[in-house]
């Protein structure tokens, strides 16, 4: 069961700037509590979106479990003051009853899916971090005292008999002949698609040249810092508007995108990125805007440059068709960075279920609760080489 | 060694010295820290200087080596008491206008290492420029200090006076040898150094195409405001003057080291003789106190192989997993080199040489221990503090601040979930907030060491911009 995506944009009723402050306060301060008591969500985040027209308006983002009713009936669950106190100030807003309604009618589609672990639950992620923290915790810190724990389950299981070892290794030839094929179909498919993709990009020919700057906004920036702070994740969300006449190949470049990131790589893998949980473009504003909204880890400087370094074919193929992209596509990183920093909207409250946890730990997780429970002789042995 | 293209040569003109080279002959260091009291005098004072700042052009076979050195940066408030226009000032990266002390959520300068305490860099003691001088005697330097104060005159005051000493054994306070791996930067200094260490002259040198291939981000001065038409004009925007180009950005901090608590804390958990406790350290350093590396010498500390700073090696092939050299150990988190992420080999060199920074940093403070001591395999155990400061002059230079400096210290140095670790830190530099593990890798399973407490301490710091020679000019003419 594949995570879902919900990109909820709701116009306001006031553009009022003391009724826009109080809305912003109380998405910041009481925001988290609709979050916080629902295992079914992965990532959340309230933010003060903009229009074209510099109109405020509240956008509610998150990647949660099981299907869109019994997830908002989750949350209602959980706090029914704080969701009225915020959706009271959005237009056509009814309370509760109308509530799957109006977040039908107000929440838009994505067009570009990508899901770390496509096969995990929220709670599955949680757990596997348990399982792993208990092994560690049983282990001590010490090696001293892990041989004699290790030697003490070993000699439970005695030697692996000649049969396993050759199933072992049958298995582990079967599965490498595997796992070639299938990197082989995909390295053609990848190619494939970077030919299509420089092709529908914009060209990205013109070269670099330095930038003038941008300007100062000392607030924003913190808020920024704040964000990444004592976590190992962070958060962004962005709006680009798309250039006229573009709209049909921005379409078929997120079809495709979709298509790539949903079957071309492996779990907590990006072509190459290793470090996105969740990204999502949609198209929004009568396919006019495209939103992005990404979860992450680590900084927003590595974020920009891991996708510089490993998939700008990707991203030209479809930011290059919006306004303000440099001329030289991502690889002119200095103006791709303003371009970005310029789009984004900083966030009034981002909620992390497992905020301590990169997708570099998951993988590690699956790997070694995998191992511990595939109930292979020596799997212990090996689960804890893996720590 | 390969003539330098005329380009490159005359290129050297117009760099600082520090930018190329560490000056190794000159041990003797003096930061004076300033405040831009007035403007025309201040700008007054830096045209004198221009003629005494020592370039990155080649010394000539006959004078010899210099024996002094003086090199001048700005903060983003100095170049603003100096008089710079509001347009350029903007046109400067977002870190370097903040400053340090606003970047501690990113440095992870809490509890001790917390802005609010600094000697300098803070709102308390602000600091708008930095003169670098440099000699290759104490007797030297102190003659150099006192004729440079003497001139300081109405526009600037003194905020600091830092002095500074690299000993002759190349070490830092706990004893392991430092500097080892510097990248050169491109076709200025390239020599004999293993292709991978060589980078893009542009990722050190504004102006010049970096590690992406493009030019980084560098300040602009409007057309009227160089009516002279001092500076170069700016790349691909008419009207527009080029302020940055042969200029760089220059980070300091002062780092006070906690020698005697690094040392006991080291024997307390090694529980075991001095050659444990020496190889536990140098587990968390990532180096042996020789230099030599984890990699190649995984058991014993190698000075005689050869190859005592030896610098040619991966992780990749030998050490993915860290049992030689731990995933998590200081060297290996400022620089992951060929293992990152499980990128294939070539893509990880490609992301971490755009990151590289140049070090030119300088010990201040006496020793604790002699540090042959520690390569003669005799550990500091009963080496109590005396009570006296002592630490690292950190100072690096890189053409953007945030993405090289910062994003070395934030993603990777001081990063908990470094490389898919759990709740790790570095085991140097530490964490005074929220004190996390080691994780020395091993058979049959890992050792966690946790908590670790935090060796060093921020004492002071800022982010300065260090002009070209053209710069300096159109600075003190402004």
């Amino acid at each position: 069961m594949t995570p879902q995506p919900l990109t909820l944009i709701a116009p306001l009723k006031s553009q009022d700037p003391d009724s826009l402050e109080t809305l912003e306060g109380i998405m910041a301060e009481r925001g988290r509590a609709v979050f916080e008591s629902s295992p079914s969500t992965h990532f959340a985040a309230l933010v003060m979106l903009g229009d074209r027209q510099g109109r405020r308006r509240l956008f509610l983002s998150a990647d949660y479990d099981g299907d869109l009713a019994h997830y908002l009936d989750e949350l209602w669950r959980a706090a029914p003051n704080e969701l009225d106190a915020m959706f009271s100030y959005c237009e056509g807003y009814t309370g509760r009853d109308g509530f799957l309604d109006f977040v039908r009618r107000r929440s838009h589609k994505s067009q570009t899916y990508f899901v770390a672990f496509r096969d995990e639950t929220a709670n599955g992620i949680k757990e596997k971090a348990r399982k792993r923290a208990e092994l560690e915790r049983r282990l001590g810190d010490d090696p001293q005292t892990v041989a004699p724990f290790v030697d003490a389950v070993a000699a439970t299981e005695g030697p692996p008999t000649a049969a396993e070892r050759a199933t072992g290794r049958a298995r582990a030839f079967v599965d490498g002949l595997r796992s070639r094929a299938h990197d082989r179909f995909w390295q053609c498919v990848i190619a494939i698609a970077r030919l299509i993709a420089t092709r529908m990009g914009t060209g990205a020919s013109r070269s670099a040249s330095a930038d003038l700057g941008q300007k100062l906004d000392r607030e924003t920036d913190l808020r920024y810092q704040r964000v990444q702070v004592g976590q190992a994740q962070n958060q962004m969300t962005n709006i680009s508007w798309v250039r006229p006449g573009r709209g049909p190949i921005v379409r078929v470049s997120l079809a495709l995108a979709n298509y790539m990131v949903k079957h071309a790589f492996p779990p907590g893998d990006l072509a190459g990125v290793k470090t996105v949980h969740f990204a999502r473009w949609s198209l929004i504003d009568g396919g006019k805007g495209l939103l992005f909204e990404g979860n992450f880890d680590g900084t927003w400087e590595n974020y920009m440059g891991d996708f510089t370094d490993r998939v700008a074919w990707g991203l030209d193929a479809l930011w290059g068709h919006t306004e303000g992209y440099p001329p030289a596509g991502m690889k002119d990183i200095w103006a791709f960075k303003r371009y970005i920093r310029e789009l984004m909207y900083p966030p009034a409250m981002v909620y992390m279920a497992y905020p301590e946890l990169t997708v570099l730990n998951t993988v590690r997780d699956r790997e070694i609760v995998a191992t511990l429970e595939s109930g292979r002789r020596g799997s212990l042995r090996e689960a804890v080489s893996r720590l | 060694m390969s003539p330098l293209s005329p380009a490159a040569a005359s290129t050297r003109h117009d760099i600082q010295g520090l930018v190329l080279t560490g000056y190794g002959h000159m041990p003797h260091a003096c930061y004076v820290l300033l405040r831009v009291a007035e403007a025309r005098p201040a700008r007054d004072w830096l045209a004198q200087r221009a003629p005494q700042i020592l370039t990155a052009a080649p010394w000539s076979k006959k004078d010899g080596k210099p024996r002094t050195a003086l090199n001048v940066a700005f903060t983003w408030t100095g170049l603003q008491a100096l008089g710079l226009p509001q347009e350029t000032l903007s046109s400067f990266p977002h870190e370097f206008a903040y400053g340090m002390a606003e970047r501690a959520m990113i440095l992870h300068d809490f509890g001790r290492s917390d802005p609010k305490h600094w000697e300098f860099g803070n709102d308390e003691q602000p600091v708008d420029g930095l003169l670098l001088l440099y000699a290759t005697s104490r007797e030297r330097l102190d003659e150099l200090v006192a004729a440079q104060r003497a001139e300081l005159g109405p526009g600037l005051v003194e905020v600091g006076l830092e002095f500074g000493r690299r000993p002759a054994s190349l070490t830092e306070h706990f004893g392991f040898k430092d500097g080892v791996s510097q990248p050169r930067v491109g076709p200025l200094n390239a020599r004999g150094k293993p292709e991978e260490d060589v980078v893009q002259p542009g990722a050190f040198v504004l102006g010049h195409t970096d590690e992406y291939g493009v030019l980084p981000p560098t300040p602009a001065v409007r057309g009227q405001d160089d009516p002279e038409g001092v500076l170069p004009p700016f790349p691909g925007e008419s009207g527009y003057r080029d302020l940055g180009r042969n200029g760089t950005y220059l980070v300091y901090r002062k780092l006070e080291q906690d020698v005697a608590g690094f040392w006991r804390f080291l024997a307390d958990r090694a529980g075991g003789d001095d050659a444990a406790v020496i190889k536990l350290a140098s587990k968390f350093i990532g180096r042996w106190p020789s230099g030599s590396s984890l990699v190649l010498s995984p058991d014993r500390d190698d000075p005689h192989s050869g190859r005592p700073a030896s610098n040619d090696f991966g992780y990749l092939e030998h050490d993915l997993g860290g049992h030689r050299c731990p995933i998590g150990s200081h060297v290996r988190r400022a620089n992951p080199r060929d293992a990152l992420s499980g990128l294939p080999q070539r893509e990880a060199l490609k992301t971490t040489n755009r990151h590289r920074i140049l070090r030119r940093g300088i010990p201040y403070g006496e020793p604790l221990f002699p540090p042959e001591q520690l390569l003669a395999g005799r550990a500091p155990l009963d080496v109590e503090d005396d009570g006296s400061p002592r630490g690292l002059h950190f100072i690096a230079l890189n053409a953007s601040i945030s993405s090289q400096f910062e994003m070395v210290s934030e993603e990777w140095a001081t990063n908990a979930s470094f490389q898919g670790l759990y709740d790790s830190q570095d085991p140097i530099l530490g964490n005074d907030e929220h004190p996390g593990s080691v994780v020395i890798e091993g058979a049959p399973a890992r050792r966690v060491i946790s908590p670790v407490p935090s060796f060093v301490t921020a004492r002071g710091g800022g982010y300065f911009f260090m002009p070209s020679m053209t710069a300096v000019r159109f600075l003190s003419a402004l």
